[in-house]
């Protein structure tokens, strides 16, 4: 229990201290931005919002995701988000919007399962696994961009 | 997908966990380790009843029955990200436990978020991730807070005027024995591996005693 104390205490203020970095060495370096690996969580019976996840790798130069869109058909409303420990104790977990997301030049930024995430308001249907659905991501540089979401249990 | 869980996240919670952990103690050197936080003495809530919004509103006592492992979360259906996140690995973590230890947990959930969540689509929401799984939901928010306070867990609801109503909620799952003892909680990001090596040390000690 100690060993795991001191551990969890490095993980810690490497955390605070920004010291964990999440971008991807990737070597090559594509002059426009690339998403991957988009995926969203299949919906439960009554769930009216949902999430959706990607890599997004930037381009040549920086970058800057603005807005998310699909269909009328998957969703009434598309917002970036980022889902945030508040203050006040207890590990308390709320979600933001934001206005935009960074995306700089040659780095991956991560939307994944409690932190960045695409949020889906009121769903049209059910997120249904194996089923896909178009996203369109309007970034600042690269314009328009639009990524097939496949739908996952995780 | 676990590794892409964002590290700063999990570990901000696991910073408020290691606040916590000073209030927790080791029950003997050869006790099992579990990844779980344990509060020693462990919170008593078993007095604690919600209404069960699949079984009519009939009360329902936060309690395992002998032998078994309740697992409650507070939390909400329009929740996008951490809620599904959370029965997500639940749920895989349940089905690498034995069919016979399968049948000995049962989980409960609390929505915190009553005037968004009808009993009808509650049950529904609950059922989907586990068939014999309890939707817990009350109007009343003064029993609401309390059976909160009771688990430590904490939330909120802020009308979002035009847009989304801000909800703001713990992401703890909890885990009571049959004697209706907290025996564990994990915060949001426990894996499911960690899930279920916890259970089966819990569901162990409880054929031990029994
Ligand atoms: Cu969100």
């Amino acid at each position: 229990m100690t060993s795991l104390r001191i551990a969890l205490a490095v993980a810690c203020l490497a955390a605070s201290a920004g010291l964990i970095a999440c971008g991807d060495d990737g070597g090559s370096s594509p002059s426009a931005v690339a998403v991957r690996d988009a995926w969203a969580r299949s919906t439960a019976d009554g769930q009216t919002a949902g999430a959706a996840y990607m890599k997004i790798t930037g381009g040549s130069v920086d970058d800057r995701l603005l807005t998310a869109a699909t269909p009328s058909d998957v969703a009434r409303a598309v917002e970036l988000h980022e889902t945030v420990v508040a203050g006040g104790g207890m590990g308390s977990m709320t979600m933001r919007e934001l206005d935009g997301l960074d995306v700089p030049a040659e780095e991956t930024v991560q939307m994944s399962p409690g932190g960045y995430h695409v949020m889906l308001v009121d769903l049209a249907a059910p997120l249904v696994v194996g089923r896909s659905f178009d996203l369109v991501l309007t970034f600042a540089n690269a314009g328009p961009q639009t990524v097939r979401v496949s739908v996952r249990d995780t | 997908m676990k590794a892409d869980r964002p590290l700063r996240l999990v570990s901000s919670v696991v910073c408020l966990v290691l606040a916590f952990a000073s209030c927790t103690s080791n029950r003997g050197a050869d006790a099992p380790t579990m990844t779980g936080l344990a509060l020693e003495p462990a919170p008593d809530v078993s007095a604690l009843s919600l209404p069960d919004a699949g079984n009519g509103g009939a009360p329902f006592r936060t309690r395992a029955a002998p032998g078994g492992l309740l697992l409650v979360y507070f939390g909400y259906t329009s929740c996008p990200d951490v809620c599904p996140t959370t029965m997500s690995d639940l749920r895989v973590a349940e089905s690498s436990l034995t069919e016979a230890q399968q049948g000995r947990v049962r989980f409960a959930m609390v929505t915190i978020d009553p005037s968004r969540d009808s009993d009808e689509l509650l049950t529904r929401y609950v059922r989907s991730f586990a068939a014999d799984g309890h939707a817990l939901r009350t109007e009343d928010a003064t029993e609401l807070r309390a059976a909160a306070a009771a688990f430590g867990a904490d939330f909120g609801v802020k009308d979002g005027g035009m847009g989304q109503p801000e909800v703001l909620h713990t992401g703890w799952v909890y885990v009571v024995d049959d004697r209706g003892r907290l025996r564990l909680q994990w915060p949001f990001g426990t894996t499911s591996e960690d899930m279920a090596s916890d259970l089966r040390v819990l569901l162990t000690e409880a054929v031990g005693r029994a």
